[in-house]
């Protein structure tokens, strides 16, 4: 599903990361742990055809970095859910509106999209909550409303940069809950974190960066 | 593009107070080129009306023959840009001062002291300061002529007023013309900056280059025009006041004025947007 065949990114000269060779199998959930500056955003971004390698080849799904279009990596992302650490929901807009807009760019029909907007807040328990602003909700919720968000375009794969950075226990634990629902139904999931705590409480295959770099197992 | 124009519609209402002002912005901006154009306009109008009032008057000796005149008015009237030329004998030229002035001082005189003249008219249309100098070259020291009114200093000062007038105009015109373009420009610039977020996310969760970009297009397109018609009907509902200030009738009919400022406020909204958000989305890129 995912795999980095020598990878290297570079930035201003300064290298972010070096030499990552693995695979992410389809349905698995992994997790990459780092502390700050490690480079696992840069890798998220490098699976979102957002960056691209300095050398090696990224592959996701049928594509790969080194031949995909700038025209295809629209249709590409529509595939791949992200969820930021800082959420980046739109505060001028409400929370059904918020999930609802990652389908209406796409082209989706309305009554679809309210279709499968409803049905995503119900599973991440903020229905009642479909017509409050990002600004009302805890962290936890933004977050589940980010989530949302992430899963209306039903991806394959789905990228979470710290997605419970700064939350409590009890939020911490619902996201995790709500993403191994996610996970369960099929979707791979790569999610960065620097909690250590979290990947003991819930064990998973776990890529370690140090300074850009693998830590072998 | 349907659903383009939904969201931009959508991100244009959702500004709120910032979309409001900057229509606001963008409609003072293209009001002050309205007005400008109105002022231009009224000038020509005065500056033709001017014209068309010059007149050159030569008086004549009172021994001059009539066939002698008339072959002078003959002349004159072969001049480029002379359109009228009139003999005033003295009998006519006493009624007219009558009806001037009134009866009493010619009537307190035992003969009419006026001259007899020939009163030339010019084409306004043309450059009636150098067929007035034509004029005047060719009567000033002929025998039959006494004196001439109207003269250079006069059409001098004709000119400059005219040739200043039309400077300031031209440099105002540019100055307005560039600072309407700027405000127009760095008003689309801070719509799109306000919805920057907007864009990335549109970008992350699969929105086509196209897409983003027709809407923000058509969000700066409606905004240049919601500022258009504000300056359009600003303009419409003061022509009234406006054409009694300048006392001429405009010769640019004021919906014609009217829909070139919705048009300016048009592109001017696209060519803002278009510049905004290359820049921003080079920034999200980088």
């Amino acid at each position: 599903m995912i795999e980095f065949q020598h990878v290297w990114f570079e930035r201003d000269g300064r290298v972010i990361l070096s030499d990552l060779d693995f695979e992410v199998d389809r349905g698995e959930f992994v997790y990459v742990l780092g502390d700050t500056g490690s480079g696992k955003s840069t890798l998220l971004r490098l699976v979102l055809f957002d960056q691209q390698p300095t050398h090696g080849v990224v592959f996701v799904g049928e594509y790969d970095s080194a031949t995909v279009q700038d025209r295809q990596i629209p249709y590409i992302r529509r595939r791949i859910g992200f969820v930021f650490q800082d959420y980046k929901l739109l505060k001028d807009r409400s929370v059904f509106e918020n999930v609802a807009f990652a389908l209406s760019v796409t082209g989706t029909k309305g009554s679809e999209v309210k279709r499968r907007t409803l049905a995503l807040l119900s599973q991440v328990d903020l229905l009642h909550k479909r017509d409050e602003h990002p600004t009302s909700l805890s962290g936890g919720e933004q977050q589940r409303v980010a989530i949302a968000r992430a899963l209306i375009n039903e991806p394959y794969v789905l990228l979470a940069d710290e997605p419970t950075a700064n939350m409590d226990l009890e939020s911490t634990e619902r996201v995790m809950e709500i993403l191994n629902e996610v996970n369960a139904q099929g979707t791979s999931i790569l999610m960065a974190t620097h909690d250590s705590g979290l990947i003991d409480r819930h064990p998973l295959r776990t890529l370690t960066l140090d300074h850009g770099a693998l830590v072998p197992l | 593009m349907s659903r383009a124009f939904r969201e931009a519609l959508v991100a244009l209402w959702r500004t709120g107070t910032v979309g409001v002002l900057s229509a606001v912005a963008v409609g003072a901006s293209l009001l002050l080129v309205g007005v400008f154009v109105q002022v231009i306009d009224a000038a020509r109008g005065l500056s033709a009306s001017v014209k068309d009032r010059v007149e050159v008057e030569a008086y004549l000796k009172d021994r001059a023959s009539r066939s002698k005149v008339q072959e002078l008015a003959e002349q004159i009237a072969g001049l480029s840009g002379v359109v009228d030329v009139t003999y005033i004998d003295k009998q006519a030229a006493s009624k007219e001062f009558r009806k001037m002035f009134g009866n009493e001082l010619l009537d307190a005189l035992s003969e009419n002291p006026l001259p007899a003249s020939i009163r030339v008219r010019f084409d306004p249309t043309g450059d009636v300061t150098v067929s007035a100098r034509e004029v005047i070259a060719m009567v000033e020291g002929n025998d039959l002529v006494e004196s001439i009114d109207g003269g250079e200093a006069w059409l001098s000062g004709l000119d400059r007023a005219l040739e200043v007038a039309t400077g300031v105009g031209v440099a105002l015109g540019l100055v307005l013309c560039v600072a309407c373009t700027f405000a127009v420009s760095n008003t689309s610039k801070l719509m799109v900056l306000a919805q920057r977020e907007a864009i990335e996310v549109m970008r992350l969760v699969g929105a086509t280059r196209a897409f983003v970009r027709t809407t923000f297009l058509i969000g700066g397109a409606v905004q240049g025009t919601i500022g258009g018609c504000l300056a359009a009907l600003i303009l419409l509902g003061t022509s009234g006041m406006t054409t009694s200030w300048f006392m001429v009738d405009a010769s640019i009919p004021i919906t014609t004025l009217g829909s070139g400022l919705v048009l300016l406020g048009f592109l001017l909204g696209v060519l803002g947007s278009w510049t905004s958000l290359n820049r921003v989305l080079q920034a999200i890129a980088s």
